[in-house]
Formats: C-alpha cells, structure tokens, sequence
C-alpha cells in the first residue's frame, strides 16, 4: 500500500494512540476505586473497626449464605424477565419506526420519552399507578371488566417478581429501541429491494435480512441492558423494598442494605465483587451465545 | 410488479402506524399521568378513585416548584453535565472506537472487555473512593466532577456501540482514500465518522439521556444546587413523611424538556443510505 | 514500547492514590472548651434563649461563617426548622446551609463523607437507623459537656436511652409520637357509630362494618383500616406498637430484643387475621410505607388509620379538614396500657467538622425552650423537653387531649436496630401472605435476630 504522506507511525501503534486517551481517562478515574473496593472485601468491619480477614467473606457470602443464592436467583429473574420482554418490544417498535416515512422524528422521540423521566420519579409514579387501593392501574382493568377486584401487584406471593420486571422494561425500552434503530440503518436498503424481487414476504426478508444482519446490534443492547438490569436498585428499592418477604431481594438490594443500612462496608464489598464477577460471566455467556461474524 | 410491491409497502407502513400508535397508548400511559397529575389541585389528587382529567386543572405546580425551588439552576446543571459529558464521550470515544475497529495491536481485543469491566462495578460500591478522589482534587460539589464521572460512566458503552459500527464499514472505503492522499486521520474525519454517524447518533443520545438521568454519583457528589441536577432534584418534592404528587410530577415534565430538545435533534441523524451504495462506487 | 506503557499506566494508577495523605489535618482548635455551658437547665428553660459565656468568642477563634447541617426531608416541609435555624444566624452570625434529604438518600449521602474524613458536613441528623452505626466508628463527637443530671431532668425519661457507654452524642430535636388514631366521623355515622373505638375488639367490629362496596361493582371502594407493612421501620413498628398494648415491648423484654415473645406474636397474629380473616385491610399493605396509608385517609378510602402525629397538620390543610377526628390508639382491653413507640430524631455533630464551637451552640440552641416549643407548634412534632408543653400554643393544638391520655412512651435505640427490624420486616411479610404462620414467621425472625444480636 503506498501511501504520499510519510507514516511516523505503523499503523498498530496509531490505532494505540487513539484508544490512549480514553485508557487514561478510565484508567485514572477507576484504577483506585476497583482497588480500594477490593482492598474492602478481605475486611471486616462489624464492629467499627477495619480487621484484615482474608477470604473470610467470600466464604461466607458462597458456603454459609443462602441468602446470597436466593437473592442471585431473584435477579436472574429480573433481568430475563425484564430485558426478554424490552427486547421484544424494542425490537418491534424499533422496526416500526423504520418502516413508517411521516413523522419520524416526533415519533422517535416520543418513544424515547420513558427515558427522559427522571428514576426516582419514574419509580414512585409506578408504585401509586399499581397501587392496589386508588391505583389508575387497577382502576382501568376493572373499568374495562378484565378484573373483577383490585390485584396487590406488589404484594402477590410469587408474581411480584415478574411485576417488578416488567417496570424495569419499561425503562429499557428506548435503549434498546435506540440502537436497534441505528443498527437497522446500515442494512443496505439494497438488500430489500433485490429479496422483494425475488419474490421473499416480510417474514422471510426478516429472517433472511434484517435479524442476522442486525446481530451487532441485538448483542450490545441486550448485553448492556441486561448489565443495567442487574444492578439496578431504585424500581425495587422503591415499590417493595424487597417485599413481600424477601421474595423481590436482589443482589444489588442486597449490597445496599449492607452498605448502608447495617453498615457492614467489608461484606458489601465482597458482594460487590462478585457482582462483577457474574456480570463478566454474563458478557461472556452473551458473546459467545450472539457471534457476529463477518457477514457480507 | 410494482404494484404489488407498492402495496406490500403500503400494508407494512400501516402495520408500523397501528403497532406505534398501540405502544405509544400503553407505554405512555404513565407519563400521561404524571402530567394529569402536574396539573391537579392538592385536593384533587387525594380522591378515592383515580381521576384522568382534571376538574380543576391548574399551572399552580409549575409556578411553585421555579418559585419555591432552585429548579432554573437545576436545569442548567443538568444541561451543562448532560452536554458536556456527551462532547467528551464523542471526542474521546468516537476516535477510540475507531482504533479499535481498524487497527490490530497487540491487546486489542482484551483491552475491549477491560474497558467494558470498568463499568461492571454497582456505581454503590463505587461511591466511597471516586468520593475521596473528587475530594482531592478539590473538586467536590462542581459540574466539571458531575462531567468527569459521567464520562467515566457511558463512555465504555460508547466505545462499544460504535466498534461494531465502524465494523460495517468497509475498510476498502479508507484504503481508497488513503491512496487519494489522505492522512489515516484526515480518512477518519472525513470518510469513516460521517459514514458512523447512525451509530455516533445513537450513542450520544443514550450518553445525553444517561447522564440526564444520572442519580448516584450526582446524589453523592453535588449535593447543593451548584452541581444537583434535575434527577437528584426531583427528591425535593420528598419530604420526612409524605411525597407531594403534583408538585414532583410538574418537576418531571419540566425535566423531560431538554432532553426531548436534544432528541429531536440528534435522532436525525440516525438515517440509513450513507453506507448503502458506498460499497459499489 | 509496550513496556513502557504499562509503566505509565501503573505510574498514573498511583499518582492519584498518592494524594491518598489526605489533607492535613490541622489539630482541631479546642476553643469550644472555653465555653461555660453551665448552668446547663436554666439557659435551656428561659423563655428566650441566650448564649453561653464564652460562645461568641469560641465561634470568631475557629473563624466560622457557615454550618452545613443535614436535614431529614426537604426544608420547605420543616418551617420550625427553618425558623430555628434563623434564630441561630440573629444570635451568632453564623449562616446555616441546610441540605435537605429524603431518608434512604442520607446514609449514602453520609457514609461517603465519613469514610474520607471530610469537612464538608458540621451536623447529622440522627435516628434510631444511623445512631449506633455512626457512634461505633466515632464520627459523632461526643458532647458531655452539654448535658448534667439537672438538664436531663428537664426532658422526658426516653432522652437518657441515647446516652451510650455513659457518654452523650447528641440533642434531641424531636420525638414524635407514632400512634394517634385518626377516622371519618361520617363514615363512622354512616355505620351507626358516634364514637371511635376504645378497645381492639371494639376496632375489630367497627372496622368490618366500615369496609364497604358503596357503588356495588363487586369490589370494595372503602377500607376500615390501612397498615405499613413495608419500609425500614413501619412494618416492624406496628408489630411494636400493637405488642406494647399486650404489655410488652419487644425490644426490651429483660433486656434482650425478642419478637417471638408470646404478646408478639399475638401482635403478629392479629395483624395477619386483620388482612385475611376479617378482610378490613387492603392486601396491599405488605408493600406500604410512610405516606401511603396517609394519603388513602386523605383520599376517602379509608376510614381509620393510626399514624404518627404529623398527618393532623395535612388534614387540617386537605379537602376533609371538617371530617376527621383524632382520639387514643385503641387499648388492647379496658384500661389496658396505652404505651406508645416515639421516634426520636437528634443532632449530633460530625467528628470532622472544623466549626466545632458553633455546632455545639446550634445543638444547645435546638434542645432548648423557645426551639422545641417551635418544633412542637409550627410542625406538631412532640418533644422531649417537658415544659414544651406548657406554652399556650402548645394547648391549643387539636390532639393534646389525646397526648394526655398516654400513659407512657418508649423509645429504643440499640446497636443493630436497623438489622433486626428488616429481619421482622421481611418474616412478618410472609406471615401476611400466608407463606408461614405467625410462630414460625416470628421463630423465624428471632434466629437472625439472635444472630445479629450475638446471643
């Protein structure tokens, strides 16, 4: 490849220089935390004083724990349950905007709009619409005879879970909806064209197309929304903080009370750490189970 | 054949209009009652049964949470954190992104995933130490803090998002331009970023509406309207022992504004056909 | 090349750790000391409050101009704070900056701060939930010199449970009382009753009368009662309060915290039959919490709640301000004990603070008369300074008559509160969906509590 301009540089160490900021950037910023976090979780600090003990708490938290396993289950829940069905939905509303040629752009936007809520608002309006004594939710089903008495969304002996999930979605949506809309615009429109011609229905050009071509963007919003949805605190902090009974704990509820309410800053830690752990273990699982191979 | 391709298109446009009308209808539910709610009365919001349109509505709330509440100062916060966050995600991560896709060094591919690790960690179990850093650096309870971790927060997304964009670029496009004269930078500038700008798009709207949205590190780091945002802000409306609905619900819509503002304008450059016949010329 | 970029990269890691010393602390200026705060039960009983000799001076050595002071709840909510906060500013000269917080946003907010040593907050609220845990790690400052014998008799017996190892950490700025009963006269009348309930066999047969389905679709509109089962106290609270109208208080039976105690769970009991037997409260109390049952009274679905004594200010500012009624918590049975938990909320001041003479004044300040009298009147927050009480203000409040008929009030705050009232929480959850009965729900609870307390 001859090129007119002299290359200080090859082009390995170009490509270098240009991740080198933000590798000094995150470097910077995170390197102490991540070391501080670890430092924390080989302590002990129950009584107010900060004791060196090793694994201690990691054995505790794997072997002696069953809270742990219950609570980690409860969040698996929550993130299958919850980016399943935003995923779903994303997908569908995504390749509805797509599709439509007027209003695009206030459509677009107003499908963002569950984001733009502030959490803590978000989260609070939820708690009173499925409310179970003057809730718009209930309200509206038993107007329109699908329910007969009001039903304690929050308070079902199993179905809580499933409830909590699909709030979450609700605030998933739009991310997942976002790259997917970006996604779905580098497939060559092209490509359409030709499978029409050649006779393909829209589920075939979907199959054949848009799915497999669109496996970049499948892979990064559902792997990072389900990273988010595994730590996020404030829809089940908010609605039942954990309740009824525990069944609604997750592992990131679980570090919050840790850390602040029983104030055991070593053990939530620990709990911290292999959250991170299980969220690379997710990446992983993510990336092998979605290959994107070059597809031309 | 033509006709029937029409129609085929016809018939899946008006399939899109009813499944986006169907969405918008359940979807937006709740913030068409957080904006019922806004313009309630304080007697009208404690009714046995829920009300959708208010008897007395009223633009009470919003006067009161600008007169009573530093909500102005709030907003800009937002928007300068907001704002500033993105730039520095575009500018950091756009080139990085780039690196990434198109050169091969040694750790390419590790350095991907430790940069995805590095926004692993529950922001909870952060708060302590990026506390004490900010501390440090004398930078406790300003908007550059808010920039830095938020930048901090999207840009590994960012990255990650636009590696798979620059992907679906082909790399013959740079070649050729190279061999026209262009520096490997210049190619970037000029060709690959334009061509990624779907995804660029994208991401900048998910870091805007991220950070717009950011509760912790702001709860934690700008607890005084110099730096609070409007999320943080909307906690005003909590007091020891109750909530007040409408005032908070006038304070979300306000604070859906901007980042609708910044949408609109940003989505339109989420189009598709700047790759599409690129590859053919 | 490679090399020596991983140099640089571990070079970077630790330079921002090396400012890891911290700032230097300067020797903290004991100029506080020179205070005379005796003698201590007359300047806090004037009529108007004076500073001590010495303050102003203490004040301008440390070169104080400002106190941070974190508040519970956002301040346009706490206007005798507020006042009282001016009051502080006429008398010394310091300004106040108060950062308003919604309750589970304070320890995260906190803790940080703490853990860096920071000087950027003077004084914390306190409550039974951050006490113990901020005291175990000496953040708060210790303030004996604020307290002697005299002063303490000044406040109700429940001021002397908040001093620790002999030692004090704190004022008291309020003590609200939690239980009062508050009903609907007319939906009382519509029932064929004049008067409240008296007694809890009373409540049972008033409260299935006052669950109705008024407009006949099928399903009820109108609750006799509501309960928090939920939150981080209120669920284990009720369990609390209802166990103290059997005679026992679950968090001090000999001296040991028990919620398996017979009364208790009796308590248990009668809560859960409330939601599944008699059917007079929403299922959805299980995930209820502060102002949830409040706004149903407010909003007509309820016909009786029994809440803390802050909800008479908002019915009397709400559309049924001529249609509520407040009276005593119903008694477990004639002339039973009528105890009730008050929730203290307190001061303390932060280990770290460099405006430690002006802290003190502002804690002296808030415990004293003309400050509580405030608390009491402008926010109908009880008090643990008896003469409080005695103000004319303070006897025309709506509910007095009530508060006079308590015979007796406790308040608990012990090292791992917080633990065991999320353990109660959660089994007293599952004893109201019918997951366990109420004996092994409460067994259940007591095998962590004995484990949390290290029985």
């Amino acid at each position: 490849m001859k090129t007119n301009k002299k290359q200080i540089l090859k082009d390995g160490q170009f490509g270098f220089l240009l991740i080198l900021p933000s590798l000094l950037l995150l470097a910077m910023i995170v390197i102490f935390p991540v070391i501080h976090v670890c430092i924390l979780s080989f302590m002990n600090d129950a009584g107010g004083k900060f004791v060196w003990i090793g694994f201690r708490n990691y054995k505790s938290i794997l072997f002696d724990d069953p809270k742990f396993w219950a609570y980690f289950l409860n969040s698996i829940k929550y993130v299958v349950f919850g980016i399943g069905s935003a995923f779903i939905v994303g997908l569908i509303v995504a390749l509805s905007l797509n599709t439509i040629t007027r209003f695009k752009g206030i459509s677009r936007t107003i499908a963002l709009w569950a984001w733009a809520v502030p959490p803590v608002i978000a989260s609070l309006m939820w708690k009173w619409l499925l409310n179970d004594t003057n809730g718009a939710l209930n309200y509206l089903l038993m107007q329109a005879g699908i329910l007969k008495n009001p039903v304690p969304w929050l308070s079902l002996p199993t179905g809580t879970m499933l409830i909590l999930s699909q709030v979450h979605a609700w605030t998933s949506i739009p991310f997942i909806m976002v790259i997917l809309l970006a996604g779905l615009q580098t497939i060559p429109a092209d490509l359409y064209e030709v499978a029409s011609i050649d006779g393909a229905g829209s589920l075939q050009k979907f199959k054949i197309i848009t799915f497999p071509l669109l496996r970049p963007s499948i892979l990064t919003s559902v792997m990072i929304s389900a990273i988010f949805a595994f730590r996020t605190f404030d829809i089940v902090f908010t609605l039942t903080g954990g309740g009824p009974g525990e069944s609604t704990e997750m592992l990131v509820t679980y570090v919050y009370n840790m850390a602040f309410v029983f104030v055991r800053l070593g053990y939530a830690a620990a709990l911290s750490v292999l959250m991170v752990i299980i969220s690379m273990l997710m990446v992983f699982l993510f990336v092998t189970i979605i290959p994107t191979k070059d597809l031309s | 054949m033509k006709i029937r391709l029409n129609r085929a298109k016809t018939r899946s446009k008006a399939a899109a209009v009813i499944v986006l009308i169907v969405y918008f209808v359940f979807n937006l539910f709740p913030i068409y009652w957080i904006f019922v709610t806004s313009l309630k009365t304080d007697a009208e919001v404690y009714t046995p049964q829920p009300t959708f349109i208010p008897k007395h509505p009223t633009l009470e709330n919003y006067k009161t949470i600008y007169t009573t509440r530093p909500y102005m100062r709030y907003t800009t916060n937002t928007i300068l954190i907001a704002i500033g966050s993105t730039m520095s995600c575009i500018a950091f991560g756009a080139i990085a992104a780039y690196g990434f896709s198109r050169f091969k060094f040694a750790g390419n591919k590790g350095l991907r995933y430790i940069f995805l690790a590095s926004r692993v960690f529950p922001p909870i179990s952060l708060i302590i130490p990026i506390f004490m850093m900010i501390g440090w650096l004398k930078l406790y309870d300003t908007i550059i803090a808010q920039i830095i971790v938020n930048t901090y927060m999207w840009l590994p997304f960012f990255i990650w998002i636009n590696i798979s964009f620059f992907d679906t670029i082909p790399k013959e496009i740079d070649q050729a331009a190279q061999i026209d004269g262009c520096t490997r930078m210049q190619s970037f500038f000029r060709i690959a970023f334009p061509l990624a700008l779907p995804g660029i798009a994208a991401s900048s709207i998910i870091t805007f509406l991220g950070t717009w949205n950011e509760f912790l590190y702001n709860l934690i780091l700008g607890p005084t309207p110099r730096a609070k945002n409007l999320s943080v802000g909307a906690s005003d409306f909590i007091a020891d022992m109750f909530v007040s609905w409408n005032q908070m619900a006038a304070g979300a819509i306000i604070a859906c504004i901007p980042a609708f503002i910044f949408v609109i304008f940003f989505q339109r450059y989420i189009v598709t056909g700047l790759t599409s016949g690129s590859v053919k010329g | 090349m490679k090399k020596n970029l991983i140099f640089i990269l571990v070079a970077v890691a630790f330079v921002v750790p090396a400012f890891a010393t911290g700032t230097t602390e300067t020797p903290a200026a004991q100029s506080y000391a020179t205070i005379q705060w005796s003698p201590i039960a007359e300047r806090i009983t004037a009529e108007t409050y004076q500073l001590p000799k010495g303050a102003k001076e203490a004040i301008a050595a440390e070169g104080t101009k400002k106190l941070v002071i974190y508040n519970w709840g956002d301040l346009s909510f706490d206007p005798a704070t507020v006042e009282n906060g001016k009051m502080f500013t006429q008398l010394t000269g310091v300004e106040i900056e108060f950062v308003g917080t919604p309750d589970e946003q304070m320890m995260p907010k906190l803790q940080p701060l703490f853990m860096a040593k920071s000087d950027a907050v003077d004084i914390v609220p306190l409550d039974a939930t951050n006490y113990r845990a901020f005291t175990s790690r000496d953040w708060l400052m210790q303030v004996d010199m604020l307290w002697d014998e005299a002063a303490l008799n000044e406040f109700q017996t429940g001021a002397r449970n908040l001093i620790i190892n002999g030692h004090h950490y704190s004022t008291p700025q309020v003590a609200r009382v939690t239980d009062i009963m508050y009903y609907r006269p007319s939906m009382l009348k519509a029932a064929g009753y004049t008067n409240p309930p008296a007694t809890l066999d009373e409540f049972v047969e008033m409260t299935k009368k006052l669950t109705l389905d008024k407009n006949k679709d099928g399903s009820i509109d109108q609750w006799g009662y509501a309960f928090r089962a939920s939150g981080v106290l209120d669920g284990a609270e009720i369990v609390k309060s209802i166990a103290l109208l059997y005679g026992v208080n679950p968090d001090n039976v000999n001296g040991k915290v028990k919620y398996n105690a017979p009364e208790v769970v009796r308590a248990v009991d009668f809560l859960v039959k409330l939601r599944n037997e008699y059917k007079v409260v929403p299922p959805g109390v299980t995930a209820y919490q502060h102002g949830d049952v409040a706004d149903f009274f407010l909003s007509g679905n309820v016909a009786i709640v029994i809440d803390p004594t802050y909800l008479y200010a908002r019915c009397m500012e709400s559309s049924i301000k001529d249609d509520f009624g407040v009276a005593l918590a119903p008694r477990a049975k004639k002339d039973g004990p009528s105890t009730v938990i008050q929730n203290w909320n307190g001061w303390g001041i932060s280990t770290y603070s460099k405006n430690k003479a002006a802290a003190l004044v502002f804690l002296d300040m808030y415990r004293s008369y003309p400050a509580q009298v405030r608390e009491f009147v402008l926010e109908n927050n009880e008090v643990l300074l008896k003469k409080a009480y005695q103000h004319p203000e303070a006897k025309k409040i709506g509910y007095s008559s009530v508060l006079s008929q308590i015979t007796d009030t406790v308040i608990d705050v012990y090292p791992g509160q917080g633990e065991v009232y999320k353990a109660v929480i959660a089994e007293f959850q599952n004893a109201l969906i019918g997951k366990k009965t109420p004996q092994a729900a409460m067994d259940d609870a007591q095998k962590q509590i004995d484990k949390i307390m290290g029985y």
